[in-house]
């Protein structure tokens, strides 16, 4: 497996503008996500953990080109996916899979699953019988029967449906698969089945994943590398076995804490400057209510926390 | 081929399930049936007996039903019951033809309108509501000023009016399509505009719209008629076995010689309530969430 | 310390009408809800716990049908195919849905709602913005949030907000469905966790109704685990967690990923049933790894141990 840099995502910035009332002036600019910056290598998966409103929906439609960056960039195998036109951008398209939240508003209801699965082939010129069979043999990989080529969305349960999504961004043999929190909406035994498969089809296609959820358990199945997001920024980052046994930032340990089902109580509050973290925190200073911690490197690993600091 | 057959009745069991449950649909169709039934016999009509069938003199003046002539005739003497059937095959031909017009240019102009976003989709909004603002008589009158009086003509005003109202329609429900999943994937795979608006857009916003349409052909007889009713230029020359026009003309009889604007009359709510049991009753099976608490006896 | 009865079924069936009959989905029902304890219903999607729920809270829907007997708080309020919830529903039971979005009325502010509850519950007796002000305290939300509506509040606040309405009323049982689905792992705990406290400080049965049998362990004193609009196993928490009886619980605690390790997880094969197509005889023997001839017939629940039954020809 050779170490290239698969992706990479550099000081990303997306911003959007709050009117709070129509007399202000100037509008305030909030970031959905901040300053935001990692390297995939091939054959890697990255788990990004946060809760709602973190950001990592955002970031995730971001590296997939739905939304475009207010500042940094990101770049795919050298070449940067917002800039890139015609029949470039095509071909890293179809490189990149994607698999949206919900199974079922992925997939068109009024069009047979044969149709839906092969439309990320049309983009390429495929002829349509070479689509039909590509079709046919994703699904034998993904297990499912050949019949249900010719079924509608509607005939079949969730379970399907999600795989029937996974196998269309599989089908124009990606290299990097984005997954937007694949088994939320499953009930348990079919998130077991799906994460099973998750896994799988990594062997099969030698795929990476960034895999974006709200369980961290679940990204810790999958993951390699875990990646914490909060309040539009990733608050700590490193190999998923350092990351759980020894996490840095509070907000980290906050998560495991319920992964790990205690009972919690404190919540967090919007503080007005300074890191949101504070009431987390066993280890406030001064610092922490003044300024936003930066990021810090310690080895393998990046945290965003004043305590890591040499000052 | 054999596929395509079983798939098209395969999609009659949400009408015949429909049938099944609902009195209103049944008598809609019903009614439907017989006006469809009495248009196509109006069609032929003058195929075999000639093109001045509905215009002939065929006996005496105001003479009452009868088993020979079963509506009676009218201030002329001509049959009613030709002329009945007459105006069913205009009133059908002229309302299809302002339907399926205004529906289709509606239909894609409402799904472009949301899905290009932007300046486009502030434009076309802006004149799509233009059209809408402006009333269908008024503009069935221009038309005839500029090109003539006639059936075509005031079909094409009004196709001219209506279209705006399924163009809105569909914009709204085009606009809640345009930010699914599937439709960002398409994109994603690069596939063009025009693709996404036909085979994904325009499928899944179809539905509630073809309904609309059928509970409007009710009201686009009415307007239909009223023009001819009021100014009778929907026509070419007064003698046009047309429903308004006889309405128009045959309202001085109403109390000696009821017949001759009464079954115009009934005819134009007839096919008005035809469309709209069968519009109003699939719309009601289609959002089952508007059922009521309570039944009454239909 | 003596148990005493909150909500008690015998054999209590619910249905729902449809095109051609009736499609029951729970299925003669026999379970006794113990007062001041947490009860957790467990199950699938389709397995027919929200609509127990609904039926303990009085919330069935008009074109429901039953059959057995339901009493709640010494209330008989389903018997036969007749149902009646005077002084129960919103009263002596209330429930916290799934999506408090439509717990919360978006045009007036919280505060308005609170106030509007208390008052149909208490008249003059009570300073109502007061006794707003103890509730919000209760759930840990701020008193600021009297003045805002609903749309300003973040997805776990709206929830508190549902949880303070809900026990507006000073309610004996409440009745929460799903309340955590639509929330991230994080608040996920904090919502259960404060049910829990609700539940003690205010000497409450909790019916706490979920699919995440990994939150419901943190919490609840009694599980019940339902399969197909049956009850597959149930007794106290410790019991069934630390030994799981029914193959179906088994295999759902296995399917759980656990934090660091990464064994395979066990999955059950296929689907739950819909309720048109519900199996002869023993609803999961489709899908158990181990089956007799006997599963062919319906197994009865029985108790195994003290606080805890199965219901499975494996232990008959």
């Amino acid at each position: 497996m050779s170490n290239s840099a698969l992706l990479q995502v550099i000081d990303l910035y997306v911003n959007y503008r709050i009117v709070r009332k129509f007399t202000d002036i100037i509008s305030r600019v909030r970031s959905a996500v901040a300053d935001v910056s990692f390297t995939l290598n091939e054959g890697e998966t990255l788990g990004v953990v946060g809760g709602s409103g973190s950001g990592k929906t955002t970031l995730l439609k971001t590296i997939v080109g739905i939304l475009k960056p207010s500042k940094g960039e990101v770049v795919y195998r050298g070449v940067s996916v917002h800039n890139a036109r015609g029949e470039l951008k095509k071909k890293i398209m179809a490189e990149i899979g994607y698999v949206p939240q919900e199974p079922s508003q992925s997939l068109d209801p009024r069009m047979k699953i044969s149709s839906s699965v092969t439309e990320p082939l049309r983009a390429l010129r495929i002829s349509k019988s070479d689509r039909y069979e590509r079709a046919k043999h994703i699904l034998k990989v993904v297990g499912l029967p050949e019949e249900v080529l010719e079924l509608y969305p509607r005939d079949l349960s969730i379970g399907m449906l999600q795989r029937v999504a996974i196998a269309r961004a599989l089908i124009t043999k990606p290299k990097l698969v984005l997954l937007d929190e694949p088994t939320s909406s499953l009930d348990i035994s079919t998130q077991a089945q799906i994460l099973n498969f998750l896994r799988e089809m990594r062997e099969v296609f030698n795929l990476s994943y960034i895999l974006v959820t709200h369980d961290i358990s679940v990204a810790s199945y999958l993951s390699e590398r875990l990646a914490v997001m909060s309040h539009g920024t990733i608050v700590e980052e490193g190999p998923a076995n350092e990351v759980l046994e020894e996490p840095l930032h509070p907000y980290t340990k906050v998560l495991i804490e319920a992964s790990k089902l205690r009972e919690i109580e404190e919540s967090l509050e919007e503080a007005s400057a300074g890191c949101p973290f504070i009431n987390l925190c066993t280890f406030k200073t001064s610092t922490c209510f003044r300024e936003l911690p930066p990021q810090i490197v310690i080895g393998a690993r990046r945290v965003k926390c004043w305590r890591y600091s040499n000052k | 081929m054999i596929k395509r057959v079983l798939k098209s009745i395969n999609s009659l069991a949400f009408p015949i399930s429909v049938w099944r449950k609902r009195i209103t649909f049944r008598i809609g169709l019903i009614i439907t049936t017989a006006i469809l039934l009495a248009g196509a016999a109006g069609g032929l009509l003058p195929l075999i007996y000639g093109w001045d069938i509905g215009f002939r003199i065929v006996g005496e003046s105001f003479q009452p039903p009868s088993l020979g002539h079963v509506f009676g005739t009218d201030d002329l003497g001509r049959d009613m019951f030709i002329r009945i059937l007459m105006g069913t095959s205009r009133a059908l031909a002229q309302t299809t033809i302002v339907i399926v017009l205004s529906l289709f240019i509606g239909l894609f102009v409402g799904a472009i309108t949301a899905y290009y976003k932007g300046f486009v989709e502030k434009a076309l909004l802006y004149v799509t509501e233009l059209f809408l603002a402006i009333p269908s008589i008024l503009l069935a009158l221009v038309f005839v000023i500029l090109f003539g009086r006639g059936a075509l003509t005031v079909s094409l005003a009004l196709v001219v009016s209506w279209w705006s109202w399924y163009g809105r329609f569909a914009y709204l429900q085009a606009r809640a399509v345009r930010d699914l999943d599937f439709i960002v994937l398409a994109e994603h795979y690069g596939l063009p505009g025009i693709y996404i608006i036909f085979r994904h857009i325009v499928p899944n916003i179809m539905s509630p719209i073809f309904i609309q349409a059928l509970t409007d052909a009710g009201s686009v007889v009415i307007e239909l008629a009223t023009i001819n009713f009021l100014i009778g230029v929907g026509t070419t020359s007064i003698e046009e076995p047309d429903w308004g026009l006889m309405l128009g003309y045959g309202v001085r009889y109403i109390f000696n010689y009821w017949w001759i604007p009464l079954l115009p009359g009934l005819f134009i709510v007839l096919m008005a309530l035809g469309f709209a049991l069968i519009g109003d009753s699939l719309y009601e099976e289609m959002h089952p969430q508007l059922k009521r608490r309570w039944k009454l006896w239909f | 310390m003596v148990l005493e009865a909150s909500i008690k079924s015998i054999d209590l069936s619910i249905g729902y009408e449809y095109d051609y009959g009736v499609l029951w989905v729970v299925n003669s029902v026999n379970i006794v809800v113990w007062r001041n304890t947490t009860y957790c219903i467990i199950g699938e999607s389709g397995c027919g716990k929200s609509t127990l729920g609904n039926a303990m809270a009085g919330l069935l829907p008009t074109y429901a049908y039953t059959n057995g007997y339901l009493e709640v708080e010494g209330r008989i309020v389903v018997r036969g195919d007749e149902t009646n919830y005077n002084g129960v529903r919103g009263r002596i039971v209330t429930r916290i849905p799934q999506d408090p979005s439509s717990a919360l009325n978006p045009y007036v502010t919280i505060g308005e709602q609170l106030v509007k509850v208390i008052k149909h519950h208490y008249g003059v007796r009570e300073n109502p913005l007061e006794k707003a002000g103890k509730l919000l305290k209760l759930v840990k939300l701020p008193l600021e949030v009297i003045d805002y509506y609903p749309h300003e509040l973040s997805g776990g606040m709206k929830q508190r907000a549902a949880i303070a309405l809900a026990l507006a009323p000073m309610p004996k049982v409440i009745v929460a469905d799903e309340p955590t689905s639509s929330l991230d792992a994080y608040l996920r705990g904090v919502v259960a966790s404060l049910l829990k406290r609700v539940q003690r400080e205010l000497n409450l049965t909790l019916v706490f109704i979920t699919h995440d049998i990994a939150l419901a362990s943190t919490i609840c004193d009694y599980i019940t685990v339902m399969y197909a609009g049956t009850i597959v196993e149930e007794g106290a928490s410790d019991k069934v967690l630390h030994n799981p009886l029914h193959p179906y619980t088994q295999l759902l605690f296995k399917a759980i990923p656990k934090l660091g390790s990464r064994e395979t997880l066990s999955t059950i094969p296929g689907s739950p049933p819909s309720p048109t197509s519900y199996p002869e005889g023993c609803r999961f023997r489709p899908r158990c790894p181990v089956g007799f001839s006997e599963c062919y017939k319906a197994p009865k629940l029985i108790e195994v141990e003290p606080q805890h039954k199965v219901s499975c020809w494996r232990y008959a």
